[in-house]
């Protein structure tokens, strides 16, 4: 794909050298370009704004502060996975990002949920600084819900070199001292009595309903087998329907804990990525 | 499949923002608004609007009512109708020609039905002169017909389609009016009479509503509630009827009512919209010696 | 501007005779579907789609009860996918025994006491339960 790229880019350019007249005005120039490009962010068309940087960075490859508002741009246009998927044919080598484009490129890799890739990226490359790096890598660890990780790289960071980092020390302490719900003790309360799994993961509701659809299919299926023995159909068609209620709702007991850690994980993450977002 | 994807629209970007750097004939003001025109004319929409956005930024006024007008067209190919509306509207008001400023309302007017808003439509309608010339004044007609069978209002509909014809057709109105009676029917479907014929017998209200498939469906799904109940009734109790065959009977009970109901009035809907499809079959069909 | 100016003017001279229809073709066909209700068809693209017999025939009975009872019903599911769909897409995902056992689970949750625990969907006011 690359290869194909670079033979339009230079198939074009040559094509335009020949064509091009001296026009006294040229509203595709740098100039013009640049001053349309500016307008279009000021005026919040970040999609459109996309073109008109990638034609300044074609026209000017050696300004690295543009390819910062470049990939800026894609963020705001909210399409930071197209940004990277540019960033990594701009540069096939994370080694050779310049310190310019280091932070956006690491920021991009994160809003894509590429923590290994960032993991990677972060301890090999050397134009950021140690408190930056500390930074990034403890927030990749925060957004994947590693919390004891996040810290350790949180604690490495100097507080007055870069202030900020209370703020994530303290949410992600918090989400330490969280109280999870344990799924094994849910899935054993509901296997003794149907529904309390729930009632312990806060899905009190959902529990009460559990038992009262156990509850009414067994009895149904009690009454049936004590008017006509085992040979009662109406017997064995609620014995297994509340046969069925009650598996499942310690499979779903099971999953309400875990889905009820995942929200406290995800509130905490929302946290960090509110200060993360806004102070970049 | 979706990495191919990505880099794709990677390399477009790429292709896109530099073609008009290199594309050495486009370049200033005025080339660059031919450059547009071009576009459009090859179907680019996207890309014309961008580049008349260059236009409109770097010529500080020249321009534009064309560029108004045009990204009006650019958006109404595009089906963005409501942002097709806002530029016609702007390229009303630059424009100073008022012949243009008439064809200008139509296409407003076009936009708006074309994005349901039948009165606003019907507003912009109003806002024409009185004293249009007869090719107008036909044009008027025919949005008229459009926006007042949006509304529902048929008879008024009826008057301003068949004055929408030119005065040779006679055929053709006689065709017309023989559409719009047979609306009348169509009306008479009363989507309250089927939820009650549903009601009484399930499957009636829907069969009524000439939903044959759905009718059968409802009954005998009813029926084989009801014959459980019996069953039940006899072999277990009333009791046990109630709390295991009565809750699932009336779901599908009243779920078969609303049903017909529901059913009734999609058909209405459907069959006026065959019978304005048919209307305007008709209008594309007249002669124009 | 002069232009098209011009081809109005001209076009309207010609016109005097009223013998013309003033609205084009391309402009009544592009009104004519305005009004006709395109049918929404619900596919369930998924339940064509089966790896094995077992599939097939959970598949089969979810067209079957779609078809048949459910079309039947008002709304009375809470959620968006359906309980049905949940069902299914549940059974293929992690087989017979634990994929029922989730769909039990989702029959219990169905019961519109927890509002706040799931997003609403805008299009159909439905709560959003997607299968995990």
């Amino acid at each position: 794909m690359r290869n194909i790229i670079t033979f339009f880019i230079f198939s074009i350019f040559s094509l335009s050298s020949h064509f091009t007249p001296c026009a006294a005005q040229d509203l595709y120039d740098y100039e013009h370009t640049k001053a349309f490009a500016e307008h279009l962010l000021g005026t919040r068309q970040y999609s459109l704004a996309i073109s008109e940087y990638e034609r300044l960075v074609f026209l000017k490859p050696e300004d690295k502060n543009l390819q910062r508002t470049l990939f800026s741009t894609y963020i705001r246009a909210e399409n930071s996975a197209l940004g990277l998927k540019r960033a990594q044919l701009m540069y096939p080598l994370q080694e050779r990002i310049p310190a310019e484009v280091a932070p956006i490129y690491a920021f991009m890799l994160l809003k894509n949920k590429a923590f290994d890739k960032a993991k990677d990226f972060l301890t090999n490359e050397n134009t950021l600084s140690k408190e930056d790096k500390f930074l990034f890598l403890g927030t990749s660890n925060a957004l994947n819900h590693d919390w004891e990780d996040a810290l350790v790289y949180y604690n490495k960071v100097a507080t007055d070199q870069k202030p900020i980092v209370a703020n994530y020390r303290e949410i992600t302490e918090l989400a330490l001292q969280q109280k999870y719900k344990s799924p094994a003790l849910a899935t054993g309360l509901s296997i003794l009595i149907p529904g309390a799994g729930k009632v312990y993961t806060r899905d009190w509701k959902d529990g009460l309903v559990a038992l009262l659809f156990v509850g009414t299919t067994a009895w149904q299926a009690h009454r049936g087998f004590s008017r006509s023995g085992t040979k009662s159909v109406r017997g064995w068609i609620f014995a297994s329907v509340s046969t069925a209620f009650y598996i499942g709702n310690i499979f779903g007991s099971h999953k309400s804990a875990k889905f009820y850690n995942q929200r406290l994980n995800e509130h905490s993450q929302r946290e960090i990525e509110r200060i993360f977002y806004t102070n970049f | 499949m979706n990495i191919v994807k990505e880099k794709l629209s990677v390399f477009f970007i790429l292709i896109f923002s530099l073609l008009g750097a290199t594309k050495g004939h486009t370049q200033d003001l005025h080339q660059t608004f031919a450059f547009a025109n071009e576009l459009i004319e090859s179907e680019q929409y996207e890309r014309a609007l961008l580049t008349f956005h260059r236009v409109l930024f770097f010529g500080k006024g020249s321009y534009q009512e064309e560029i108004f007008h045009q990204m009006g067209t650019c958006y109404y190919e595009l089906q963005d109708f409501e942002n097709a509306a806002r530029y016609y509207d702007l390229a009303y008001f630059a424009e100073k020609n008022d012949s243009i400023k008439i064809e200008l309302t139509f296409k407003k007017t076009s936009s708006l039905l074309l994005n349901k808003d039948y009165g606003y439509a019907q507003i912009e309608l109003f806002n024409l002169p009185d004293n249009l010339n007869p090719y107008f004044s036909q044009k008027r007609n025919f949005y008229e017909g459009i926006t007042y069978f949006g509304l529902g209002n048929f008879t008024e509909s009826e008057k301003k389609f068949l004055r929408a014809l030119p005065s040779g057709n006679a055929e053709e109105k006689e065709e017309i009016k023989q559409i719009f009676k047979n609306l009348e029917k169509v009306e008479k479907i009363s989507p309250k009479k089927a939820r009650i014929l549903s009601m009484f017998i399930p499957g009636l209200g829907q069969v009524y509503a000439g939903d044959w498939r759905n009718g059968l469906n409802s009954f005998l799904l009813n029926a084989g509630f009801a014959v459980l109940a019996v069953q039940t009734a006899f072999q277990y109790s009333i009791w046990d009827v109630a709390i295991s065959i009565l809750p699932w009977y009336q779901r599908y009970h009243m779920g078969g009512y609303m049903g017909a109901e529901r059913i009734a009035y999609e058909k209405i809907e459907r069959e006026k919209g065959l019978i304005y499809s048919e209307i305007l079959e008709v209008i594309s069909e007249t002669k124009t010696d | 501007m002069g232009k098209k100016t011009f081809i109005i003017l001209a076009f309207q001279i010609s016109l005097f005779n009223f013998f013309v229809t003033a609205q084009s073709l391309p402009e009544v066909k592009a009104h004519q579907k305005l009004m006709v209700e395109e049918e929404e068809k619900e596919e369930y693209e998924f339940a064509r789609e089966s790896k094995n017999e077992v599939e097939m025939v959970f598949s089969g009975l979810f067209l079957g009860y779609k078809k048949f009872i459910s079309s039947q019903d008002g709304n009375t599911c809470v959620f968006t996918p359906s309980c049905s769909e949940y069902a299914l897409m549940s059974i293929k995902k992690h087989g017979i025994i634990l994929g029922t056992a989730n769909a039990f689970d989702r029959l219990t949750r169905c019961n519109g006491l927890s509002p706040e625990k799931y997003r609403k969907d805008p299009e159909s006011t439905l709560m959003i339960d997607k299968l995990e």
